[in-house]
């Protein structure tokens, strides 16, 4: 991955994510749909895993940490091999490890050889890193025999129950593990990854506390900040008032990001007036020959370039509103390097003129505020020594 | 002229295609709100199956989603002939890329095409490339040649148009805007409305979409920009939110995104339609658009009636 040496002045103190399971259970989905804005159904074209594969996520200092793919049922002995050749050992991994994310199809329910992973990860943990909390994410619960709310509880606890026992039975009960039910379908892999990255922010309290004041000064009733390229959210405010519209946000971050692409990335032509009538005739493919060439052009890959440079073209001037025929009415405003603060109201009227402006004062304290934190100068740290 | 009984006008739309090529997929896609995702769950077509959607008011289109099913086709170009073949606005033959008896879905194609030329109507026809996204995005050129120079070498002369198409991208807007373009009455004075609004507001360009499906239906650009497919990808996007809001059992409204080189605005321009105003920036205040759209509704609201009366007239 390209940057990978870039920092590497402190990649010691930067906290890795490891994401290990089972195999084809979903791993390298989650990573390539939430760091690589990948669709979902394309995961389908996804090759199993032969080495771990390190990712350097840094969008600002405030986020910075790595994810590792690790193949399918690596139990974390012996030697990593990364993809570039090179090899690292278990244990220094797991002593910058972060959080460790073990993902199970929920589809499937846990084997006995599922269970075992989990026993020797465990082991690991609690040998080299302890303290570590271990993430399960119970994935791929959009599955089509799990469209019943009753047959979702019902697997999830299937899964608690049993890796529960396996641990247990084999002295790793004090081990802390947190279930979290996922799918890269909808919004819930972002709520999981986000439950884990916000552990390793030590900001994180802080932010709570001023989103809590801006939801309160300017009567939203929700908002969180996030990281528009992967749509991790930071922090949110603790009201919990917000839960309803927790997916819609996420909605709205990518339609933010994907229209800004389109729009910005206007090309060196942009000559000004050339009062459209060749182009404006083909806006719905009205020539003959205009739908024939634009079919032809219409047969080449769909999807940009998933590279963060080329497609987010996010910057400080970036805000948007989206208003429902409820009332419910979303802000998102710029408040960081790929930072979006994003504000739910149930009426519409703080969208308008005057309540706007008083909108936008307040996310002004609020980018202030951020960047304050950021010049403090520390990011996420290794939940397992994080006063450092 | 005056009264205010717009006559709705009517086209039937056949849909055509080898059983499980995607028809249903597509047309729930577009017209019934499903979302791509879920069109594994549709069981097949059987036989004929109708429904009735109203497309800016007043179009009213008759889907006939005719079951591809080797058992029903020779009932379509036997015994239910003259039902199913007259009348036709438009054919449309979905060729499944994943088929493996291409051969065999031509002779059906033009027993379609003669069927319906045999009636000496002037329908039009669009055959859709369906299922792109199972080809390596770097062979789809390639691919969708062959296949359309094919076709076209098959249609007996008839004016047939080409698009490839898939439910998980945007290629799949472009070919149904194309298609419903070819229906609506009146889009040349739609494109001079908008013309108008485009001046006033001093944008780039102004697109205007259908509320229910958002396909388009016009548009006017008056700086160029580079990307070509830039409206079905806003019909995409804006789709996909729509559905996000009505899954939490609300309705979008309005829709205004910025950075410090544009803005773009989406907001009802008529009952059935949505317009876009893209404005560079720094550059007109949103408030200034917002009031010119407002200004011009009752233009745009004149034309969508007037058409409905004028098309229904001259199909009655
Ligand atoms: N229904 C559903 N399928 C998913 C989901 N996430 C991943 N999949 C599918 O699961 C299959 C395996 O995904 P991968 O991400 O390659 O699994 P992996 O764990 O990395 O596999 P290895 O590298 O072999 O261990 C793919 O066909 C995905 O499309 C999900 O949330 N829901
Ligand atoms: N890969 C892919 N599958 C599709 C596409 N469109 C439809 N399908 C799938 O094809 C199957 C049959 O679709 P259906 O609409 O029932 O076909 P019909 O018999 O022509 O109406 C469904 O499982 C769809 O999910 C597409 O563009 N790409
Ligand atoms: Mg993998």
């Amino acid at each position: 991955s390209p940057g990978w040496d870039a920092t590497s002045a402190d990649s010691s103190r930067r906290p890795i994510i490891l994401i290990a399971g089972p195999r084809r259970s979903g791993k390298t989905s989650i990573h390539h749909v939430v760091f690589h804005k990948l669709s979902p159904h394309e995961t389908m074209f996804l090759g199993s895993t032969a080495a771990a594969i390190p990712e350097l996520i840094s969008h600002n200092e405030l986020f910075q940490f790595e994810v590792w793919d690790l193949p399918g049922d690596y139990a974390l002995t012996g030697e990593i091999r990364l993809d570039d050749g090179s090899t690292y050992t278990t244990e220094d991994a797991l002593r910058r490890c972060g959080a460790l994310l073990f993902v199970v199809d929920a589809q499937e329910g846990v084997d006995d050889d599922a269970a075992e992973l989990l026993r020797d990860i465990g082991r690991r943990v609690a040998a080299h890193a302890p303290g570590l909390a271990v993430d399960v994410l119970i994935h791929k619960i959009d599955g089509d025999a799990l469209q019943s709310p009753e047959a979702r509880l019902e697997a999830q606890a299937d899964v608690q129950i049993t890796l529960g026992r396996a641990l247990r039975d084999c002295g790793l009960g004090g081990l802390p593990v947190a279930f979290h039910a996922s799918s890269v379908y909808d919004g819930s892999v972002y709520e999981a990854v986000s439950k884990v990255v916000q552990r390793l922010l030590p900001q994180r309290a802080a932010m709570t506390q001023m989103l809590d004041s801006f939801v309160t000064v300017c009567g939203f009733e929700s908002a969180a900040i996030y990281d528009v390229v992967s749509k991790i959210h930071l922090a949110r405010d603790s009201f919990a008032r917000g839960e309803g519209t927790a997916d819609l946000v996420g909605d709205t971050l990518d339609v933010v990001v994907d229209v800004a692409c389109i729009y910005t990335s206007r090309g060196a032509a942009g000559q000004e007036g050339t009062e459209g009538t060749q182009e404006a005739a083909d806006g719905a493919g009205a020539q003959a020959s205009a739908a024939g060439e634009e079919a032809e052009e219409g047969a080449e890959p769909a999807e940009g370039d998933p590279e963060v440079d080329d497609t987010f073209q996010f910057d400080e001037l970036t805000e948007s509103v989206i208003t429902l025929q409820d009332g419910h009415t979303m802000v998102l405003r710029s408040v960081g390097p790929y930072m979006a603060l994003v504000a739910v109201s149930a009426t519409p009227d703080v969208a308008s003129g005057s309540r706007l402006g008083i909108v936008d004062c307040n996310v002004d304290i609020v980018r202030k505020a951020l960047h304050g934190l950021f010049q403090g100068g520390a990011g996420l740290s290794p939940a397992s020594k994080s006063g450092r | 002229m005056s009264g205010r009984s717009p006559a709705a006008m009517r086209k039937k739309v056949l849909l055509m295609g080898r059983s499980g090529a995607g028809k249903t997929s597509m047309r729930s896609i577009i017209f019934a709100n499903l979302i791509a995702r879920e069109t594994s769950r549709l069981s097949a077509t059987l036989d004929v199956e109708y429904s009735t959607v109203r497309f800016m008011g007043d179009l009213v289109l008759n889907i006939w989603d005719c079951g591809g099913q080797e058992v029903f086709l020779e009932s379509y170009f036997e015994a239910e002939r003259d039902s199913i073949f007259r009348d036709v606005a438009i054919l449309i033959y979905v060729f499944d890329i994943k088929s493996a008896e291409v051969e065999k879905e031509f002779i059906n194609y033009e027993r379609c095409i003669k069927a319906i030329s045999r009636d000496g109507q002037d329908a039009r026809v669009f055959c859709l490339v369906h299922k792109m996204d199972v080809v390596p995005p770097e062979r789809r050129k390639v691919v969708f040649h062959a296949k359309e120079s094919e076709i076209i070498s098959r249609s007996r002369g008839l004016d047939t148009r080409c698009y490839p198409t898939s439910i998980w991208d945007e290629t799949l807007y472009k070919a149904w805007s194309s298609i419903v373009y070819a229906l609506v009455p009146n889009v040349e004075a739609l494109g001079l409305a908008l013309s108008g609004l485009a001046d006033a507001c001093d944008a780039d360009e102004v697109v205007l979409f259908e509320k229910a499906t958002f396909l388009v239906v016009s548009s006017r650009t008056r700086r160029s920009h580079r990307d070509k497919h830039r409206f079905e990808k806003m019909s995409n996007i804006v789709k996909q939110l729509k559905l996000a809001c009505m899954g939490s059992a609300s309705h979008l409204d309005s829709v205004q995104i910025a950075n410090s080189r544009f803005r773009a605005i989406l907001v009802p321009l008529t009952a059935t339609t949505i317009v876009m105003i893209v404005t560079p920036r720094p550059g007109p205040a949103a408030g200034l658009c917002l009031l010119n759209a407002a200004v011009a509704r009752p233009e745009f609201d004149r034309i969508l009636l007037h058409s409905a009366e004028g098309g229904g007239a001259a199909a009655a």
